[in-house]
């Protein structure tokens, strides 16, 4: 028992191993530009020296001749410059919800720990791709700050913070993604792990916020299986979190009306972060996370290297 | 379901039912104590949830509890009959006794005509009660039967345990049942099925149902019998299967088939005389509801009379019409014997052998067959009531008895006999004068008539004979004088009336010279008639006003009206005496002034101003006669009075003026009047006796009394009524009467069918018969095929003898068809040796209630509502439902349990089931077993 515990209180459980091998082949890029501080791998809002050709400028006063394209000049007689694509670090923000409604669990684990170790894990993988990774905690307010950095050491001040808080109260979304917003000054991409729980105008409000930020947003929805499938039989009193009252009932009886309740929601959500740009996947904590987030970044990649990138 | 309803309305069984239907509940709250906690975190949804699906959920849980807590109540009420009646769920009943009584009158002959040839009322009850018979076999109580007939109360046809064998029984025997013709009320044997249930089968597990298979005709309830059978607290259930067609629905009183039918046939008098016309009757009833025409053919002696026969064309609905016809009557093959006594003279009574002289006298008589038969082309109704039979005795002339109680060694011949054998007229009467003590020597059945004159006291034995006569259908007049004897005479009047009214002690007394002056002075009639309308009077009334010639001085006056009056028609009667009296007269005379008094009530009534013109002129005339005249002037004004019609109009039919119901009051004031001043003590009475009649004259047929009467005074003038001024009325007087005697009563020919008794044949040692032919009614189809075929059928008949009273034997005759109506005529020796041929008939008709087919109203059979009054409630032992309508439950085990406990219809283990099933599907529905598993969670996430 004495090791279970220190295994529970040990924050480097949530770098899960059959995870992190799952998904160490593959690569997270930002789909829109983003502004770092290093040359990486992601594309910059600068032009910069990549092998990525942009566009011909025609050459001004000051340009550096050594950019100037002959070839055009002994065909045109004008004077145009070659543009490139600058590549830049990404600033990733993993912003979890670490609030009452999170620590719910019907399998192994709960939605909090499921949400701690696909942030964790996607903090390991930016973090060997020379990304920088922040973190925010939040519950009714923001528990925990780190900012990004790309030390690979910072990967345990990461996992640290994600283990030190305990599921408490009700969820702010909007003071905390407005707090998030401002706290990041060049955009980057901000992972949200949340079960959404919360109000869905507040909810939509913020994601909107950090889209006009010019942030990348994904959105990592949770939800348990029993939260999906609502598999109870019997008289059971569901004691409500989050402030939310009880309620003694038949769960059978009311299983379609839930069902249908959830399925608005979810579809609410999903149109939502559509409409925003944002970037949407739900997850369901029974189902094995690498196989989850190899999905998602396969995904990603795809979409990536069909469509043009946003700007934001 | 009275015991039903009295269990719910027990406190405590209301209590077990609360304790029932709440188990369902408790079950429920017991089941939502029991429950797991979650901590949940999309709560949102689920309240979301349980907001929107609220209704629907309360819905069907309540319709789920409401669904087993019916069940639970009606497992409770299965098993309650156990649990009460504290039995064992065996066979209610040790032993289910259905008796039944089948009515066979004529009207279940009726047919539905609703196109084709339908079954008759009698078939389709012969249907039902196989049917009933039919379901009590696979019963698994046993069922007894009993059938009996309504004609024949006393005799059960069937009385055995339904099996398969007894019910192969009962199917033969209901097939060669046949319908009497005659009227028959259920009420008898229903009374006896009734006793015999309570007698023989008195065990309390004995289930008793009395089934009366009828057609319900509102004649068989009309006087109410069956009202008082039926009661609950004899433990008997009742079901009256209502035959009649068209078949009852949910009308309280269907409509009945119209009947047209002859519903009497009768003649002017019971004897007709050879080759004289005699005036025959027949009323025809039209028990329809519209008008018909029809034809009434007569038939003599099986042969159409045409000239008798005659059309009718309106027959009004709902009312009956009297149809009157000429015919000649002739004797046929009757001896021609002259029966008088050898010289005939009155007063001679020879030393002659009265049986042999009566055996004579009858064989004079023949019988003539006279038969109408209502060609109805409608083919609607009973056939069999539109035949009707009569038998007509024919004479050469009418036998008439005349005891002179006068004639005596040495008597005078100016006796009554010598002015009442005067007046008869040779041509139609027959007199034989006897003195009284040849009265009971005497063959009475071979007269007509009995005339007693001047009779005192008869002995008793001749009492009894005479008394017998008048009783069978004789006739019996009296004329008085002063050998009549008041006691003798009230005793007889006391003795069944064979007298018709009782008479003071002493007759009135004779006139003094100067009273005889007066009455001789006095100008008004002395004698009245109470009753101008009476045929008796009808020939002395065109001679009323020269009555006042007549020498009437002495009588018989009669006592104690209030003891006859109902009873006693006066067909003449005396002047009032009181007008004689100044004061008594005066007092009348200011009584009519005073009612008819113009300026007083009602007279000066609004109402009454377009009539009082016409009455005002009538009432000037009273008044001026009173002035002036005579007590007759002023009847004969006060009549006229009663016959004023309002100006303008002369129809009769239309009535008079005092139809008014303002002047009801004065006209009965009027003729109460009219009486006191015109009528003093009766003249000529009669009465009915039996079937008979008797009549009385309270004065002496002659002039004068005998010497030596009862009174003990001189000999004087009674009247002068035979040998006066107006002595040419008096054979009208004597005839007329004798002629009312001899009319016979309505319903004298409607009761003959029965076989010949001894009245007939009784006097004879060892009759034997010679011929015998029958007429057998033919109705409808019957009637056209026995056209074709001999009308009249030779049968065999044959003497049957029973011990009469006296040490006499008594004769019947009998025929095999005696029960199918038709007519008879029979004739006989009295002895094989005898040369003399006796002749008689028999008619049997079909009963007059029989013809109204009108049904009887639900109301007017269901006796429950009077029973309850005195029973208290409880209305499931009767039932009316139309015939074969039987319900298996009914037949056997369920007999009366059914009505008693619905908890013994399979529609109730039906209700259970359905039930059942219902709640099982709102169960698994509510369960969400069929949401829950096997289906996805939602479309769409994955």
């Amino acid at each position: 028992m004495a090791e279970r515990d220190k295994d529970n209180k040990n924050p480097r459980r949530f770098l899960d191993p059959a995870v992190l091998a799952g998904i160490g082949r593959l690569e997270l890029r930002a789909h829109q530009a983003v502004e770092g501080f290093l040359a990486g791998m992601h594309p910059s809002p600068f032009f910069g020296h990549s092998v990525e050709f942009v566009q011909h400028r025609e050459y001004t006063t000051g340009d550096d001749i050594r950019h100037l394209d002959w070839k055009v000049w002994s065909k045109t007689d004008r004077f145009y410059i070659k543009q490139f694509e600058a590549e830049t670090n990404l600033r990733c923000t993993l912003v979890v919800d670490v609030s009452e409604s999170m620590g719910y669990g019907s399998g192994p684990m709960t939605k909090r720990e499921y949400a701690a170790t696909a942030a964790a894990s996607a903090a390991w993988l930016l973090l060997r791709q020379q990304d920088a990774v922040g973190l925010v905690t939040f519950d009714s307010a923001i528990r925990t700050i780190l900012p990004p950095r790309s030390q690979t050491r910072h990967l345990d001040a990461i996992v640290s913070g994600l283990a030190n808080d305990k599921p408490r109260e009700k969820t702010d979304i909007l003071a905390i993604l407005k707090q998030v917003a401002q706290n990041l000054p060049t955009r980057g991409l901000v992972a949200i792990f949340s079960d959404l729980l919360v109000d869905r105008e507040a909810l939509i409000k913020g994601v909107q916020m950090l889209r006009q930020r010019k942030h990348e947003v994904v959105v990592f929805h949770l939800m348990d299986k029993d939260e999906v499938d609502f598999p109870f039989l019997g008289p059971t009193r569901f004691e409500g979190m989050e402030a939310l009252p009880d309620l003694l009932c038949d769960p059978a009886a009311l299983r379609e009306g839930y069902l249908r309740e959830l399925e608005g929601f979810l579809q609410e959500v999903r149109r939502g972060a559509t409409r925003l740009g944002a970037d949407y996947q739900f997850l369901r904590t029974d189902e094995p996370l690498d196989a989850v987030l190899t999905r998602f970044l396969h995904e990603r990649e795809a979409v990536r290297r069909a469509g043009p990138i946003s700007q934001g | 379901m009275g015991g039903l309803l009295g269990l719910f309305l027990n406190p405590w069984a209301l209590a077990a039912a609360g304790l029932l239907a709440s188990i369902p509940v408790i079950i429920h709250l017991i089941n939502r104590m029991r429950y797991r906690r979650v901590r949940w975190a999309a709560m949102e949804f689920l309240l979301a949830a349980q907001k929107r699906m609220k209704r629907k959920m309360v819905l069907e849980q309540m319709l789920l509890l409401a669904s087993r807590v019916l069940l639970v109540l009606l497992f409770g009420f299965l098993l309650s009959r156990w649990l009460i009646s504290g039995t064992p769920p065996t066979p209610p009943e040790d032993w289910v006794l259905h008796e039944v009584v089948l009515d066979d009158s004529v009207s279940m002959s009726d047919t539905s005509r609703d196109g084709g040839a339908g079954a008759d009322c009698f078939a389709l009850a012969k249907d039902g009660i196989k049917t009933l018979a039919e379901g009590a076999q696979s019963s698994k109580t046993p069922v007894r039967l009993r059938l009996r007939e309504a004609s024949d109360p006393a005799k059960v046809l069937f009385d055995e345990q339904i099996a398969e064998d007894s019910l192969a029984t009962l199917t033969g025997l209901l097939e060669g049942l046949r319908m009497r013709p005659y009227q028959v009320s259920p009420a008898e044997a229903v009374e006896k099925g009734k006793a015999d249930l309570s007698a023989q089968f008195p065990e309390q597990r004995t289930k008793k149902h009395l089934h009366l298979f009828s057609d319900v005709r509102k004649a068989d309830w009309a006087d109410g019998p069956i009202r008082g059978w039926m009661n609950p607290a004899e433990g008997i259930a009742w079901t009256i299967h209502d035959c009649a067609l068209p078949a009852r629905g949910e009308e309280t009183r269907p409509v009945a088939h119209g009947n047209l039918a002859v519903v009497a046939l009768g003649s002017e008098s019971k004897l007709a005389l050879d080759g004289q016309p005699i005036e025959c009757w027949a009323r025809i009833a039209n028990h329809g509801r519209q008008a018909r025409s029809a034809f009434l053919a007569v038939e003599l002696n099986g042969k159409r009379d045409t000239s008798a026969s005659r059309q009718v064309e309106t027959l009004p609905p709902g009312q009956s019409v009297e149809v009157r016809f000429r015919i000649i009557p002739t004797r046929g093959d009757a001896e021609r014997t002259e029966t008088s006594a050898p010289d005939g003279t009155p007063g001679q009574p020879g030393a002659r052998d009265p049986l042999r002289e009566g055996l004579a006298r009858r064989a004079a008589a023949s019988s003539m067959a006279v038969r109408v038969i209502l060609e109805d082309d409608s083919g609607e109704g009973l056939a069999a009531d539109n035949i009707r039979d009569m038998v007509l005795e024919v004479r050469p002339r009418v036998p008439v008895l005349v005891v002179d109680g006068t004639i005596q060694p040495g008597a005078v011949t100016s006796s009554d006999s010598l002015y009442f054998g005067a007046a008869l007229n040779p041509q139609l009467f027959d007199p034989l004068f006897v003195e009284t003590a040849d009265l009971e020597k005497q063959d009475l059945g071979s007269f007509a008539l009995v005339v007693l004159l001047n009779v005192g006291e008869l002995q008793p034995g001749a009492v009894a004979k005479l008394s017998e006569y008048a009783q069978g259908g004789g006739g019996v007049a009296w004329f008085a004088g002063d050998r009549t004897d008041p006691a003798f005479c009230n005793r007889a009047f006391e003795q069944g009336g064979l007298f018709p009214l009782l008479l003071a002690g002493q007759p009135s007394p004779a006139l003094s010279e100067k009273e005889r002056e007066d009455l001789k002075r006095d100008e008004s009639p002395k004698v009245v008639f109470p009753d101008p309308a009476s045929p008796v009077v009808a020939g002395l009334l065109p001679f009323r006003p020269v009555f006042r010639h007549l020498r009437m001085e002495r009588h018989w006056p009669a006592i104690e009206p209030s003891r006859w009056g109902d009873q006693v028609e006066t067909l003449l009667a005396l002047p009032s005496r009181g007008w004689q009296v100044a004061g008594q007269r005066e007092a009348m005379k200011r009584e009519i002034l005073e009612v008819l008094s113009l300026d007083k009530s009602p007279f000066t009534s609004p109402a009454l101003a377009p009539v009082l013109p016409a009455l005002e002129a009538e009432i000037g005339k009273v008044r001026s006669r009173i002035a002036t005249q005579g007590q007759f002037e002023i009847v004969t004004a006060l009549e006229e009075l009663l016959k004023a019609q309002p100006q303008g109009q002369a129809n009769p039919v239309a009535g008079t003026v005092w139809d008014r119901p303002e002047l009801r009051d004065v006209q009965t004031r009027l003729r109460g009047l009219i009486r006191k001043i015109q009528q003093g003590d009766p003249l000529l009475v009669a009465r009915e006796v039996g079937k008979g009649k008797v009549l009385a004259f309270l004065s002496s047929a002659g002039p004068a009394s005998s010497r030596g009467g009862v009174t003990g005074d001189s000999p004087g003038v009674w009247n002068e009524w035979a040998n006066g001024f107006l002595s040419a009325t008096f054979p009208i007087l004597v005839q007329d009467s004798l002629f009312y005697l001899l009319r016979q009563q309505s319903d004298a020919r409607d009761k003959v069918f029965a076989p010949v008794q001894g009245n007939d044949l009784g006097a004879f040692a060892n009759p034997v018969v010679s011929e015998s032919l029958y007429y057998p009614q033919r109705a409808g189809p019957q009637a056209q095929a026995a056209q074709a075929a001999a009308t009249v059928a030779k049968v065999p008949a044959r003497l049957v003898s029973t011990a009469g009273g006296n040490g006499t034997a008594s004769w019947a005759l009998q025929i095999d068809p005696q029960e199918h109506p038709g007519l008879l005529t029979f004739a006989f020796r009295p002895d094989p040796a005898s040369s003399l041929v006796l002749r008689g008939g028999s008619a049997f008709n079909v009963g007059v209630r029989e013809s109204d087919l009108e049904r009887a109203d639900v109301s007017e059979v269901d006796p429950r509502e009077a029973q309850e009054e005195k029973a208290g409630p409880g209305r499931d032992w009767f039932r009316m439902v139309p015939v074969g309508r039987v319900e298996a439950g009914e037949t056997g085990d369920g007999a009366l349990k059914r009505a008693l406990d619905a908890s013994e219809t399979p529609w109730l283990i039906l209700a259970l089931l359905v039930l059942l099933a219902i709640e099982q599907f709102l169960a698994w529905r509510c369960s969400h077993l069929h949401q829950a598993q096997g289906q996805p969670a939602m479309k769409g996430v994955a």
